[in-house]
């Protein structure tokens, strides 16, 4: 008998031979046993769905104000109070969050772009590609983040939109830099040189070989960019150049409510308890992402 | 070139030339990545393999042997000399050239855990090749489904990822890669090294199975020499960069010329005790120099047990004695010469 045909009766024995794991099924599987990573993945869900959820249950809308109830606590009637001019912060806070949201996932999705696909490339052909790559990034490093947003956002802010763009153009460079470092260690592994052997060209190279084994990392910073980006957005609104009325997001109800902290405490405490809520909960999502995907927990196993 | 007629290589052209190849690698230091120095891992190898036949390729690691099978192939490029194939240069083709060359000359690695895509499924591993050189996926498919079967394994293993197999599985799944494009050339990176012994003799019976079905030439780098002597049908020495002695298999096993062979030869282990016992090895003294600093004349002088002056300030070249092995040496052993006496009539 050969080694392959014992070995075939051993994975049998220990039932692994019916159905081939797929990397996603392992890592799917080791992240539902991380428990506050679990937890935070359901209450995100429960968060997010509420952002969309409620507005619509709600009897008041967004900008219907009532003249009887102003600068009210929380209540039956109103469960998490109204603010100066009567509206009803439930449905307020539920719509800013929605943009918030939004802001995160164009944010994620603009930069996680940029940044692999530069960062690919820096790290696969080096040289000049690299180099400018580089400075960009250093660029972007040295100016204070917040002072160009701050001019950016007097220039371009506004719209939802232009905002989330704004956060994007300064998000990309941490996803760029770890793709980048990923390219240089993977695209010497030996099944990369297999496929050089094959004849297989750069375009091959990147997007078949080195890029899905550079994911796992990328997807744990992709969920820090999104909390990132809120916590950023908030600031920009906050400081009054993020997304305008009668839009809302946290940050702009915060912003708005910060004269009536004495008055209605509740005001700024509902929306910065969601804001935290929803990055706390991102950033345990990352750790349980990264663990899951750990290559060095994965070696033990095989 | 063995006594065995059933591996008796062609005559006439080799399939693969190698003349004088060298690969230097910059060292560079400081802010300025200003270069401080040279290593040269390969310098100046000559080497020819040809039809049917198996060229191993040992020395001790650090020597070159990794670095010159991937010369070969251009996975590096050299710094200078030449690789040609069935007369055609190699290193010279330009890279639409140089794709197809590559149908013909595949590698197998040294480490199975590394040398297979994680995220890609077996079938899609092996076929992958094919697909690079314009199969449809469907014929790419069945080629892969037929080649997992001839390197041993369940065709329904096709559907699986490279972690959940062993060791040796994962080794005939990169030799099946190599296979896919039907190459006459397969350079072997120490494919046994990774593997437990049981297994080493299974997967290098599959590899002589398979060059005898496809007719293929193998370069075996390998550090072990009993596995060398077992698939070779000649045999290069490398030290240091260099090329010290190529013969045929049992010619440099029975008889070798070069200090450093007889000297490498002496440490392999005899599965006899009494031979065992009374087996006498040559303890090389030192270690081998950094190939950022060879030394002067003869590279391996400064371990040689009869390294004479002449040897320090003159490169000895390759020169073919009577029997037909290829030495580079001043002072090369005749047959039945001990290094061991040798040097100790000398004085040492």
């Amino acid at each position: 008998m050969s080694d392959t045909t014992v070995e075939q009766h051993q994975l049998e024995a220990e039932g692994l031979s019916i159905k081939p794991k797929s990397f996603g099924r392992q890592t799917w599987e080791r992240f539902r046993r991380h428990r506050l990573a679990m937890i935070s993945f359901v209450i995100l869900v429960l968060l997010i769905s509420s952002f969309w959820i409620v507005p619509i249950l709600s009897p008041y809308g967004v900008n219907e104000y009532d003249i009887k109830d102003l600068s009210q606590g929380p209540s039956w009637k109103h469960p998490f109070g109204t603010d100066d001019i009567g509206r009803d912060l439930m449905t307020r806070t539920m719509e800013g969050a929605q943009v918030s949201i939004y802001i995160a996932a164009v944010v994620a999705l603009v930069s996680t772009g940029i940044g692999t696909l530069l960062g690919a490339f820096a790290g696969y052909f080096g040289k000049w590609v690299d180099a400018v790559v580089n400075q960009m990034i250093n660029l972007i490093l040295v100016v204070p983040a917040i002072v160009v947003l701050l001019v950016m956002g007097i220039k371009f802010g506004g719209s939802v939109n232009q905002v989330a763009l704004l956060v994007a153009a300064i998000s990309w460079i941490t996803i760029a830099r770890i793709v980048r470092g990923l390219f240089f260690q993977i695209k010497e592994a030996e099944f990369v040189q297999a496929a050089r052997a094959a004849g297989a060209g750069p375009g091959r190279i990147i997007f078949r070989h080195i890029l899905p084994n550079a994911m796992g990392p990328v997807l744990v910073q992709i969920t820090l960019v999104s909390g990132a980006a809120i916590i950023l957005e908030s600031t920009l609104s906050f400081l009054g150049l993020g997304v305008t009325p009668p839009n809302t997001s946290l940050g702009k109800l915060i912003s708005d409510s910060k004269g009536f902290i004495t008055v209605t405490p509740s005001r700024v405490l509902i929306p910065g308890a969601i804001l935290t809520a929803l990055v706390l909960c991102l950033n345990f999502l990352g750790d349980g992402l990264r663990d899951a995907l750990d290559p060095a927990t994965r070696k033990t196993r095989q | 070139m063995t006594n065995d007629p059933t591996t008796l290589p062609a005559h006439g052209d080799p399939v693969l030339r190698v003349d004088n190849l060298v690969k230097e690698f910059p060292i560079q230091a400081g802010l300025f990545r200003r270069q401080v120095g040279l290593v040269q891992a390969v310098s100046g190898v000559s080497l020819d393999i040809h039809e049917h036949e198996t060229l191993g390729v040992v020395g001790e690691s650090g020597c070159g042997k990794t670095t010159l099978g991937r010369t070969i192939l251009r996975l590096l490029e050299a710094t200078s000399g030449s690789v040609t194939y069935k007369g055609e240069s190699v290193s010279g083709a330009p890279n639409s050239r140089m794709r197809e060359l590559r149908r013909h000359m595949q590698i197998v690695f040294q480490d199975p855990f590394a040398s297979l895509n994680p995220r890609m499924a077996v079938r899609d591993i092996i076929a992958e090749p094919l697909r690079i050189h314009g199969e449809s996926r469907a014929v790419a498919s069945a080629r892969a489904n037929e080649l997992i079967d001839a390197v041993g394994l369940l065709s329904d293993y096709g559907n699986r990822y490279p972690h959940e197999f062993s060791g040796g599985q994962r080794q005939r799944i990169g030799i099946a890669r190599a296979l896919a494009l039907q190459p006459t050339l397969i350079i072997l990176d120490e494919p046994v090294s990774a593997l437990d012994v049981s297994v080493q003799a299974q997967v290098v019976n599959l590899l002589e199975d398979l060059q005898n079905e496809f007719k293929l030439s193998y370069m075996f780098i390998a550090h072990d020499l009993s596995v060398v002597r077992h698939i070779s049908d000649r045999v290069a020495v490398m030290y240091l960069g260099k090329v010290v002695e190529v013969a045929d298999r049992d010619s440099i096993y029975d008889r070798p010329s070069h200090p450093y062979t007889q000297s490498l030869l002496s440490a392999v282990p005899v599965a006899d005790p009494n031979a065992e016992r009374n087996r006498r090895r040559i303890v090389l003294e030192g270690d081998l120099p950094s190939p950022a600093a060879v030394p002067s004349g003869c590279r391996f002088r400064t371990r040689c047990p009869i390294a004479a002056e002449r040897c320090s300030y003159e490169e000895p070249e390759m020169q073919t004695l009577a029997d037909g092995h290829e030495v580079a040496c001043h002072f090369p052993l005749s047959p039945g010469e001990s290094l061991i006496e040798v040097a100790a009539a000398r004085g040492r």
